[in-house]
């Protein structure tokens, strides 16, 4: 994890159209807009994050600003891509067949440890949250990843979303709400 | 904000928390039990391993293609939409400039007739048929007097909505001599007569035309007769139109009577008069109009028969007065014993003179 000073200036860079800085900017904040668009349950979540990160990259020489910026900026196009893959899938519903090779392969395993029974717990336990995710109503889902995953503040979010301040805590407080009846009332385990 | 969710089943589910607690929940600052757990979860979906790049943002971050060379990445489903935005645009455009077309009239006729034909039935908007299409004859403003010929005669579907506005067919018919079915016998002049609110259909109008009665000469006159065609007086042109009679034997020289359409007491009691109802060579030829045939000496034989008619009325009338006189009557020099036997066979009288005579 970069510290804040070395992010603004590997955006400094990126503005003047440094290469080594799109890629430095790539892996510290690619594995953050996968597991985005993952728990927004993206279909491809790896072909849309390097559509973000293009979309960014041509965009980059106009953008002014710090690393909290840069930060909303990537995600707020993420979020874009979701809503507009969810549109999309709306008009024309997919059948995609199961694949236990997609499973195995999937990006959730990169962080494995090589202990078999933590892997395997670790990965019911993200499958689960993932599972809760999908439960919950889509801006309490948008606000509670934006708050997680993106490590966005409270009116970075709510710039993001067009919501206010207050409508961002209190979604983020029903959503915790919804997810404690869940794991607490209901007897799911994580 | 109150903590009471303003809305849904969250009601009833809160955790009792203010802002701040919550905010320091999602910071991981606090984490408890099973919700502490997912918080921490979710937070783990963001330090997962670095994707692999799509081919093109690998190249890009090689340094093979600079910003300026990456694509333009579009919205999924954009370039359908901007199809058919497109499509419609043009099919608008299209329709729209081939209804300016046919408004202004500058389509070719073969596009023209159908396209105006489906503008009337679809819209409010009435565009005309083109007018070179129509017959010469029918472009061309038809006045009062003049005579419409055969071969101008108008399609039917057209022709009733010109013959309206010109009111060609009374004078047509006044100068073919044969009145019209749904014209009153009595016209007075051709060259004042107004516009019939009645229009004939056209298969009349057509019929009128061929049925032109022959003109027969006489050879003991100087001057060509109208036959039996006019109108006697007292009939309707109707009757004469239903059964034309051309004379045959009128080209020899020799005009027949015209059979009476119905015998009158008259003509039962007296013998019809063997003189033609042909006018008198004085009287200038007749047009068959019915006021010729009024002035004229062609219904003479009809004027004798309503005379005879008329004076059969009063021999009666003489006769019932004799007979309340308790007198017989007596003929009239003008009267056959014949004639007065039948005026008075009404009476129930026995007529001695007949009697004897014929004893």
């Amino acid at each position: 994890m970069l510290s804040e000073q070395s992010l603004e200036a590997l955006i400094a860079a990126a503005v003047d159209g440094s290469q080594p800085a799109f890629g430095a900017l790539y892996r510290q904040l690619s594995p953050a807009v996968l597991g985005y668009l993952r728990a927004q349950g993206a279909r491809e979540p790896e072909d849309l994050c390097s559509e973000v990160f293009l979309g960014v990259f041509r965009n980059v020489a106009g953008f002014s600003g710090g690393g909290p910026q840069f930060r909303s900026w990537v995600f707020s196009v993420a979020h874009h891509r979701v809503v507009d893959e969810r549109r999309r899938l709306a008009r024309r519903p997919e059948q995609v067949a199961f694949d236990d090779t997609s499973a195995e392969q999937s990006p959730l395993l990169h962080g494995s440890r090589g202990d078999a029974a933590t892997d395997a717990a670790e990965r019911m336990g993200t499958e689960r949250v993932l599972e809760i995710c999908a439960t919950l109503v889509s801006d309490q889902r948008d606000v509670l990843l934006l708050r997680l995953v993106c490590d966005l503040s409270v009116d970075q979010v709510a710039a993001l979303l067009g919501k206010s301040s207050g409508a961002v805590k209190a979604l983020q407080r029903r959503a915790l709400a919804s997810v404690n009846r869940i794991v607490s009332i209901e007897g799911v385990t994580l | 904000m109150s903590v009471d969710g303003d809305y849904g089943d969250d009601m009833g589910h809160d955790l009792g928390l203010d802002d701040d607690a919550v905010e320091r929940f999602l910071t991981g600052d606090v984490l408890l039990g099973q919700l502490g757990t997912f918080v921490a979860t979710v937070r783990g979906l963001s330090a997962g391993g670095v994707p692999r790049p799509s081919a093109e943002l690998f190249a890009f971050l090689n340094g093979e293609t600079g910003p300026s060379g990456l694509a333009t990445v579009t919205p999924i489903g954009s370039g359908r939409w901007r199809r058919r935005v497109m499509v419609a645009s043009l099919a608008a455009l299209v329709a729209g400039s081939v209804v300016s077309a046919a408004a202004a009239e500058v389509l070719p006729s073969v596009v023209q007739r159908p396209v105006a034909a489906i503008i009337n039935a679809l819209t409010p908007f009435e565009v005309h048929p083109p007018v070179h299409t129509l017959s010469p004859v029918w472009r061309t403003p038809v006045t009062v007097g003049s005579t419409v010929s055969p071969a101008g005669t108008p399609p039917i579907s057209s022709a009733p909505m010109i013959i309206s506005s010109t009111s060609v067919a009374p004078t047509s018919v006044a100068s073919m001599s044969v009145a019209p079915m749904s014209v009153a016998p009595t016209i007075p002049s051709p060259t004042s007569i107004p516009a019939p609110t009645i229009i004939p259909p056209p298969t009349t109008l057509v019929a009128l035309t061929t049925d032109v009665a022959p003109v027969i000469v006489s050879p003991n006159q100087d001057r060509p007769v109208a036959p039996s065609t006019s109108i006697p007086h007292g009939r309707s042109a109707k009757d004469t139109l239903v059964k034309p009679e051309p004379d045959a034997t009128a080209i020899s020289g020799e005009v027949r009577a015209p059979k009476p359409h119905r015998k009158t007491k008259a003509s039962k009691s007296k013998a019809a008069p063997t003189a033609s109802p042909t006018p008198d060579a004085t009287q200038p030829p007749s047009l068959g109009l019915a006021d010729d045939a009024n002035s004229s000496g062609n219904s003479q034989g009809d004027t004798k028969d309503k005379h005879s008619e008329q004076g059969g009325t009063g021999d009666q009338k003489q006769s019932d007065k004799a007979k309340e006189s308790g007198k017989p009557t007596e003929p009239t020099d003008q009267q056959s014993p014949s004639e007065s036997n039948k005026s008075n066979g009404n009476s129930q009288q026995p007529d001695q003179p007949g009697k004897r005579a014929n004893k």
